[in-house]
């Protein structure tokens, strides 16, 4: 859920700017005393905008947006003010005690109080800052004893699946934790509270499967992604005792007609590349492999799987699509036409190469950054290129990484010729990723990566045809950008 | 923010939190050598220019007495490594 307010730079205005960062965060589950630090760094960042963006005595406005997602509250101001760097103004001490001057005091107290914040130099766009808040949750460990958790149910001789309710919450977290302990990485699953929220607000459907004593044994969900008509069968888990007897069929087969009913255009997974269990099981139930996304995960152990990863973990997107598409037309620099016309075709899509040419370009680009620190990555969309381009992203991607983000995905739209003429990415440090199928407002993107550390290949796995002919373009451009070990 | 003035000392009851604009506020309202004193029981915070106003009234010897302080206040002064 996403609110915003457009705010002049008045005095009068800050107040009222700060209650509306409040009263979001109080809406979102923030115990009191937590919304009023978020208040707090709202006031803090609000107040410097207010005095210092714009010169004295021009009237101009500003955007505060807060998004309230079940784990955390974002918190996003975007100016146009003039430029400014506050790392270039820390807060001393010693200059606050000796000559009582508090510059850098503001942003010294968000950096404190937040649990992540992030201030963007866009350049001609302006400047962006990102203030996150967590909201307190009980772990599953915290409501319930060791030996409940870890009770492996007897194996049953009928298994019953229903969909998910918001009472199912706790069970799925027991489930989550007696299945992979602590290494599932999506920290959410852990915790009841946001596990019903989400169910609650209808941002994930699934369904869940018990033996006859209503011991939960079996579980799979379908993420509803906020920007477009497609979910991620993002969740799924098996309790080891109750593996190989159908039950991940079982459940694949209601997600998918549940999705359908509900008139989503496709499904996609993002399955792990530790092994390859996931992709064949999405690759059976007709996915097909569409693009290799480096360090999607922060490295975790996964139980009884691998014990020393060492590197973050990547995915390869399988996709599929609910609701019949035989043709596609998209525009592709020439060196990606290939390789994309042939995940197209394993999509079942016959496409076809535009040869349109893009008008003059816009002086400045339009792009949407959304930042996911929980894991450490961000995802640039362009949602319309122009000559700052190559400037603005490498800028971004520069300051995603001094601010500990790993992974920063960078998607462009195939629907526009701009995109056919976008130049090699590769001496800035972006490689391919591959094709993002309606990923947003419905629309294909072709996805670019950039990461932060470097990677070992040979220990992603993948299993088609598709994810390996991917793999290689990927591991070849990765070598080039000097971000391949071995 | 409800105020008045005895004995030389100007006491001030803020209707909201401790910032910027009621800073502004109390620089206007205050006068030289007056006494400071401040109720902030209607306060959740005490934002860094109000920290400011009132390190910088201790930095010239001006007096001032803080009623009912939020626990935020305390937190802010740790960060920033000051007293109030």
């Amino acid at each position: 859920m996403k609110s915003e307010v457009v705010i002049p730079n008045r005095v009068p205005a800050i107040e009222p700017a700060v209650e509306f960062v409040r009263s979001w965060g109080l809406k979102a589950g923030l115990p009191p005393e937590k919304a009023d630090e978020l208040a707090l760094c709202a006031d803090e960042v609000i107040t410097d905008v207010v005095r210092f963006a714009f010169p004295h005595g021009e009237e101009h406005f500003f955007v505060v947006s807060v998004e309230v997602k079940p784990s955390e509250v974002e918190v996003v101001l975007r100016e146009l003010g003039e430029p400014f760097d506050p790392d270039s103004h820390p807060y001393s001490r010693e200059r606050a005690l000796k000559e009582g001057k508090f510059e850098g005091a503001g942003i010294e107290v968000v950096k404190h109080l937040s649990d992540h914040f992030l201030f963007l130099n866009k350049g001609r766009a302006g400047k962006e800052f990102r203030i996150v808040k967590r909201v307190p949750a009980k772990h599953i460990t915290e409501l319930l004893p060791e030996e409940r958790l870890t009770e492996e149910p007897a194996v049953s001789k009928n298994y019953v699946l229903k969909p998910v309710t918001p009472e199912d919450a706790e069970d799925i977290s027991r489930l989550i934790y007696r299945t992979y302990r602590y290494t599932y990485p999506k920290e959410d699953l852990y915790y009841p509270e946001r596990v019903r929220t989400y169910i609650e607000r209808g941002e994930k459907f699934g369904v869940i499967v018990r033996t006859e004593d209503g011991e939960p044994v079996g579980y799979f969900a379908v993420i509803v992604k906020s920007d477009s008509p497609i979910g991620e069968v993002g969740e799924a888990v098996v309790s080891p005792a109750h593996r190989g007897r159908g039950i991940m069929k079982m459940m694949m087969a209601s997600l998918i007609e549940m999705a359908k009913e509900r008139g989503l255009l496709g499904l996609y997974g993002e399955a792990i590349t530790v092994h390859t269990i996931s992709q064949r099981v999405n690759a059976r139930f007709g996915f097909s492999s569409t693009a290799l996304l480096l360090g999607t995960f922060p490295s975790a152990r996964i139980v009884g799987i691998e014990s020393n990863y060492g590197q973050r973990i990547s995915v390869v997107l399988d996709f599929l699509h609910l609701k019949k598409r035989s043709s596609a037309l998209f525009y592709a620099p020439s060196r990606y036409r290939r390789v994309l016309k042939e995940i197209y075709r394993g999509l079942g899509v016959e496409a076809e190469a535009g040869r349109r040419r893009a008008g003059e370009l816009p002086a400045v680009s339009r792009l949407k950054l959304s930042v996911n620190s929980a894991v450490g990555t961000a995802e640039i969309v362009v949602k319309k290129a122009g000559k700052d381009l190559v400037n603005r992203i490498t800028r971004k991607r520069d300051r995603l990484f001094e601010k500990g983000i790993s992974t920063v995905y960078l998607d462009f739209p195939l629907s526009l010729p701009e995109t056919r003429e976008l130049p090699d990415l590769k001496p800035y440090g972006f490689v391919f990723a591959g094709l993002m199928p309606l990923f947003h407002r419905g629309e294909d993107y072709l996805r670019f990566q950039s990461v932060k550390e470097s990677y070992d290949m040979a220990k992603i796995k993948v299993y088609s045809e598709l994810a390996t002919k991917i793999k290689r373009i990927v591991g070849r451009e990765l070598r080039e950008v000097g971000k391949r070990k071995g | 923010m409800r105020w008045e003035r005895e004995k030389g000392r100007l006491k001030v009851e803020l209707l909201g939190d401790f910032n910027y604009e009621r800073v502004l506020k109390l620089k206007a309202l205050l006068k030289e050598g007056e006494e400071l004193e401040l109720d902030l029981k209607n306060c959740r915070f005490v934002d860094t220019e109000a920290v400011d106003f009132l390190y910088n009234l201790k930095l010239r010897g001006r007096k001032y007495r803080l009623l009912n302080r939020p626990e935020l206040l305390e937190r802010v002064c740790q960060i920033l490594g000051v007293e109030l």
